[in-house]
């Protein structure tokens, strides 16, 4: 065993290396290296230092303070994300809120005039079913004619709406009245 | 027997059925062809008759469909005449238009016996000579509140092919 490999096993061997073999190895080695043997006894020191140590319980305003300060980080870090966020939502209500308020409450408002035959394009396909159109073409074509095609064959009876009718005592009404109308 | 009566109406039921869609076939394919032809500009205007049917009530899209199929039944001479009421009530004012439906409506909503009576006493009315007739209807209340130009209006909406 070389002061290498005996250097690596030291603290094993301080805290009590369970191998016998191997302690008795680094105890052979550190009986007849000096260099070895005195960087042994500074760490046994050091462990023994160590041992006198007393886990003393911090005084109350200590432990106190030390926790405000997490809670505190804790707090700003939570405020870098926070704050952000609130401005992009603000920000988000107030563009939301400008665009309601201008009256530019369609797309079309919000287009620049340059895209706008292609908004109005697109907006004419979305709206417009072609199939639909070409299977009714024939009404569209003239809807106010067969949509008044009722009134054109009744238009005769209108003026017999108001038409004087001679009643039993010969007195002049319109035809409505004497049909209690 | 009864057989062979039933298979025979399965068959005209199918042909029937058949001709139907033949028909309605027949008018999509002319409809595609117009449609195919319009110039741009008439494009924009049946697209914009198309939106404006599209927000109608069924029932009323039902309604001008029905118009349409009865005016296909009727005759030429018939046809024509509604054709030319037709221009004389496109010209009338959207007042007196309005006047005119309203008077329409109160026809219709008569009970169905005065109805019938009012009917009646038209088709009574239809039958006397022009002159006649005319005399008779500028004997009306409704005639009397009409200006000289509507009732020129009036003069073509009613004698028109009568």
């Amino acid at each position: 065993m070389d002061c290498q490999d005996v250097k690596n096993k030291l603290s094993v061997y301080i805290d009590g290396d369970p191998d016998k073999e191997q302690a008795s190895l680094v105890e052979d080695h550190l009986r007849g290296c000096q260099i070895c043997s005195y960087e042994y006894r500074r760490m046994l020191k050091a462990w023994e230092t160590l041992d006198l140590w007393e886990d003393a319980e911090p005084p109350a305003y200590l432990r106190k303070s030390i926790l405000y300060r997490i809670k505190k980080e804790k707090t700003v870090k939570s405020l870098k994300v926070l704050i952000p966020a609130a401005a992009v939502l603000i920000i988000t209500a107030g563009i939301f809120l400008f665009y309601e308020g201008s009256g530019l409450k369609d797309e079309k408002g919000l287009i620049t005039k340059t895209q706008e035959p292609l908004f109005q394009a697109k907006k004419d396909a979305e709206e417009v079913n072609e199939e639909e159109i070409i299977s009714n073409l024939h009404i569209l074509q003239e809807k106010d004619f067969y949509d008044s095609l009722d009134i054109l064959k009744k238009i005769d009876y209108l003026p017999l709406v108001e038409e004087p009718y001679e009643n039993k005592d010969n007195e002049k009404s319109s035809f409505l009245e004497s049909l209690s109308v | 027997m009864k057989k062979r009566l039933f298979l025979v109406m399965i068959v005209c039921l199918l042909l029937l059925q058949v001709s139907v869609s033949d028909a309605e076939e027949k008018v999509i394919i002319i409809n595609r062809i117009k449609w195919q032809s319009m110039t741009p500009e008439e494009k924009v205007r049946i697209i914009h008759i198309y939106r404006e049917w599209k927000t109608q009530a069924v029932e009323s899209k039902e309604k001008v469909r029905n118009n349409y199929k009865t005016y296909h039944e009727l005759s030429p001479e018939e046809k024509q005449k509604l054709r030319e009421r037709f221009n004389a009530y496109k010209s009338l004012e959207p007042s007196l238009r309005e006047k005119v439906n309203e008077k329409l409506k109160k026809v219709d909503s008569l009970p169905p016996g005065n109805r019938e009576e009012i009917i009646k006493k038209y088709q009574q009315i239809r039958e006397k000579p022009a002159d006649e007739r005319m005399r008779f209807i500028e004997q009306s209340r409704f005639w009397k509140d009409l200006n000289e130009r509507e009732k020129e209006i009036f003069r073509k909406l009613m004698l028109i092919n009568n």
